[in-house]
């Protein structure tokens, strides 16, 4: 039985081999977002690597967790978990953005394994996560969802419509994940309401307010779930856009680009330098 | 022509409620408009499967989708207008992309709020989706047509807009047909030239057969109640046979049934065309009957439109 250290020392080491698989995955790509990616790593390792309730060899098993990436141009920290365990084939990647791929820059349901829904226009994501919590729920089933939202785009009126409904019917089964990384394409997060812990408390969500990009945190705020009977959870995770990756943090000119072998190579010596 | 009637939203709730009993895996998600909102929640008999999500349109498809996802069929509710121009992404990206089994109905369609204005007419709802793939578009012509719908959409998959009108609609149908989705129903045999309607334009149609038919002309009466996928076969047979075509709808002249039977008269069996219906500006606010009215929507029109037609031949 390993111990939470250790847990927590392996699912670091994870998290920097899952930012190099991203960036060898980048490099496949005419154009792709990969301090999206960055920010929300260290999560996404955590629950595909120990948390999620998920059978690399069973992806349609009727009682797995489900992961939705609402930001769907995160997509690169999914297609990378799934390549790690083996859902996406390294045959498959290759074709990453290429014509009649099943990898778009934002995951496609049916054609990409593992993907559970189509995403990619922001806002989506979390209404979707809240109907599949509320089947859960209706078929007597325990399993989780884990949905993946972006700060950015939680200026999206419709994630707050989600976030109304899901508090409604009680969907404690439901864990939003807000990766707070301050950034947008073009601008820093501008909007004046920026407490995202009070706001989802208000709209009668259990919340925890974490550094997303350290290991110890995420562990502590994904084991500890559920929150609070009857209500849905929301992790409210600071974190760095772009992080391992200084000369691509909070810069929109890194936001979505072409990743050119010399960049790649740059970027993998900074993550090679990152500790753990 | 007087006819029975029915009230369509009250035909489909007393179906919903039998198909829910039947089938554990149908929900039904409101965005506050249920079918019968009046009747309150007790109209329905599986509570538990009746979700409200408030005002809040673009979450009742995503929330559907979510369900739908994971095995539900669905059916949403509200007003037309709203169920369509509000959440016209949803349907395509959370619907109709992985195809899911989302029944959405869109009540009132047309003129039917005519006294709310705009905000609540939609004559656009056809152009809006029409083009998006995967999507089928149903218009049911009376209650009755409304229960066949329903059960139909049990057994074919996918994302459906079905466009009702409001409260209580004339009966079309006096005896039991065969429906099925993406089949124009031939309500009236003719040779001399195709009359094709869809929804609340299917009644006044029937009524321009018999104007027609005074007068020795022999109309043929298409039903086209699936505008998507649309049945060519119906429109290239009466083409061929009666040699011009006359559209009725309650939709914008653009993009809707006219637009839809054109496409295919031309490319397949060019013949001479009339599209009637709602003029491309916004309406003027005021009782269904007088807008219907003002578009020239009545059986005098539609049977002069058809012997103009038939002169072009």
């Amino acid at each position: 039985m390993k111990t939470r250290q250790e847990l927590i020392k392996e699912l670091i080491s994870k998290s920097k081999e899952m930012r190099l698989n991203i960036l060898d995955i980048a490099g496949k790509c005419e154009n792709t977002h990969v301090p999206s990616a960055m920010s929300c790593c260290d999560i996404v390792t955590a629950l595909y690597f120990h948390f999620m309730n998920y059978d690399p060899k069973n992806i349609l098993d009727e009682d797995r967790d489900r992961f939705i990436l609402s930001a769907g141009h995160k997509s690169m920290v999914q297609y990378s978990a799934l390549n790690m365990l083996g859902v996406i084939p390294n045959e498959m990647i290759d074709t990453i953005e290429r014509y009649d791929s099943p990898l778009a820059g934002h995951p496609i349901y049916k054609k990409c394994p593992g993907v559970e829904a189509s995403t990619g226009s922001l806002g989506h994501g979390l209404s979707i996560a809240a109907g599949m919590a509320e089947a859960a729920k209706m078929d007597g089933k325990d399993y989780k969802i884990y949905c993946m939202v972006g700060d950015g785009e939680s200026n999206e009126g419709s994630i707050w419509e989600a976030a109304m409904s899901a508090a409604k019917y009680r969907l404690d089964n439901l864990v939003m994940i807000l990766d707070s990384n301050k950034m947008s394409a073009t601008y820093p997060i501008s909007m004046p309401m920026t407490d995202y812990k009070a706001a989802l408390e208000s709209f009668g969500f259990a919340c925890r307010e974490i550094d997303g990009n350290n290991m110890e945190e995420v562990v502590d705020a994904l084991e500890t779930l559920p929150y609070e009977k009857g209500k849905p959870n929301a992790i409210i995770a600071n974190t760095i856009k772009g992080y391992g990756i200084p000369f691509a943090v909070n810069t929109s000119k890194w936001h979505a680009a072409y990743w050119s072998p010399e960049s790649v190579a740059e970027a993998k010596k900074c993550i090679g330098e990152m500790e753990g | 022509m007087e006819r029975k009637s029915e009230n369509i939203q009250r035909a489909i709730v007393q179906e919903l409620n039998s198909i829910m009993v039947e089938n554990d895996q149908v929900v039904v998600v409101n965005a506050d408009i249920a079918l019968l909102f009046k009747d309150g929640p007790d109209s329905i008999s599986c509570p538990e499967r009746v979700l409200d999500v408030g005002i809040a349109e673009q979450n009742m498809i995503g929330f559907a989708s979510g369900l739908a996802y994971s095995g539900k069929t669905v059916f949403t509710t509200t007003i037309a207008e709203m169920a369509v121009a509000r959440v016209t992404e949803q349907i395509r990206l959370d619907g109709c992309y992985p195809d899911l089994n989302i029944n959405m109905f869109g009540q009132g369609r047309g003129f039917a709020y005519g006294i709310g204005g705009n905000s609540h007419i939609i004559t656009e709802d056809f152009a809006m989706l029409r083009g998006i793939p995967n999507i089928k578009i149903i218009i049911p012509a009376d209650a009755r047509e409304a229960r066949k719908v329903m059960h139909e959409a049990l057994s074919v998959n996918g994302t459906k807009y079905i466009a009702i009108s409001r409260g209580n609609t004339p009966n079309v149908y006096d005896d039991d047909y065969d429906f099925h989705i993406g089949r124009a129903v031939t309500m009236r045999e003719g040779t001399d030239v195709t009359i094709i309607a869809v929804g609340d334009m299917v009644a006044p149609s029937l009524d321009a057969v018999e104007l027609l038919k005074e007068k020795g002309i022999y109309a043929r009466m298409l039903n086209m109640h699936t505008l998507k996928p649309m049945d060519e076969e119906a429109v290239i047979k009466a083409a061929k046979e009666t040699g011009a075509i006359l559209t009725v709808e309650t939709h914008n002249i653009l993009g809707g049934l006219g637009s839809a039977v054109s496409e295919v008269v031309c490319e397949e069996c060019p013949v001479p065309v009339k599209r009637m219906g709602a003029p491309d500006e916004f309406s003027k606010v005021g009782p269904i009957g007088e807008l219907i009215a003002h578009c020239g929507l009545d059986a005098e029109h539609i049977a002069e439109e058809a012997e103009k037609l038939i002169n072009k031949k």
